[in-house]
């Protein structure tokens, strides 16, 4: 069976963990919980009536105190960046965190997920205009 | 180290085993099981089949082998 890392990688409370875990589990909570080092699940997709597994690492949100931990990246076969619309900061920290990715690991592929789309009407990103 | 007395030493070895559940793979260049052992149930690890892909039995291991040389800390995982 074919088998890939897939990494979340943002600043703290974009998302990441709900998405994993509405992915994963079909469920979703309002209540927010930190996430401590890497949380690791695992699902099953089918590609192409091909079973792949696809190993989720869910990774602690960046923030000033504290920087994501490069060596939990090793092996990534692509990369889910998440931005909290309604905080422009979340979108600077995934640049610079995309740039150290790919500095690590290589450029392996990356997906950049615009999140909170329920809240749009608070984002601090609008269509069509750089957030810089 | 050595010139601390042994029972020093017994006591910071049972804390060590206590605390970290130390516990070991050994694999192949290919990320096969050679050998392993230690406190693996402490992490949910059982019937290992040795020969067979670490990545497949123990799946958060995926990409991360071989080591090429180098240590990988990766603490905190769930």
């Amino acid at each position: 069976m074919i088998q890939k890392k897939i990494c979340m990688v943002g600043a703290f409370a974009t998302g990441k963990t709900s998405l994993v875990a509405r992915f994963v589990r079909s469920i979703y909570s309002d209540v927010y919980q930190t996430t401590v080092g890497v949380k690791i699940d695992k699902k099953l997709v089918n590609l192409d009536s091909q079973e792949v597994s696809l190993i989720l690492w869910d990774l602690y949100g960046e923030d000033e105190l504290q920087k994501v931990r490069m060596s939990y990246l090793r092996g990534a076969s692509g990369y889910f960046l998440v931005v909290d619309g309604t905080r422009r900061s979340t979108f600077e920290t995934a640049l610079a965190l995309q740039a150290k990715v790919e500095q690590t690991i290589g450029a392996v592929p990356f997906i950049l997920v615009l999140n909170k789309l329920d809240l749009q009407a608070d984002w601090e990103l609008e269509e069509g205009r750089s957030p810089r | 180290m050595s010139n601390l007395p042994a029972p020093i030493l017994e006591y910071c070895q049972t804390l060590n085993f206590e605390q970290y559940s130390p516990a070991y793979l050994l694999t192949d260049k290919d990320g096969c099981l050679i050998d392993a052992g230690g406190s693996l149930t402490a992490y949910g690890v059982t019937n290992l089949q040795q020969g067979k892909p670490i990545a497949e039995q123990i799946f958060f291991l995926e990409g991360l082998l071989p080591l090429e040389g180098s240590n990988l800390l990766l603490p905190c995982i769930r």
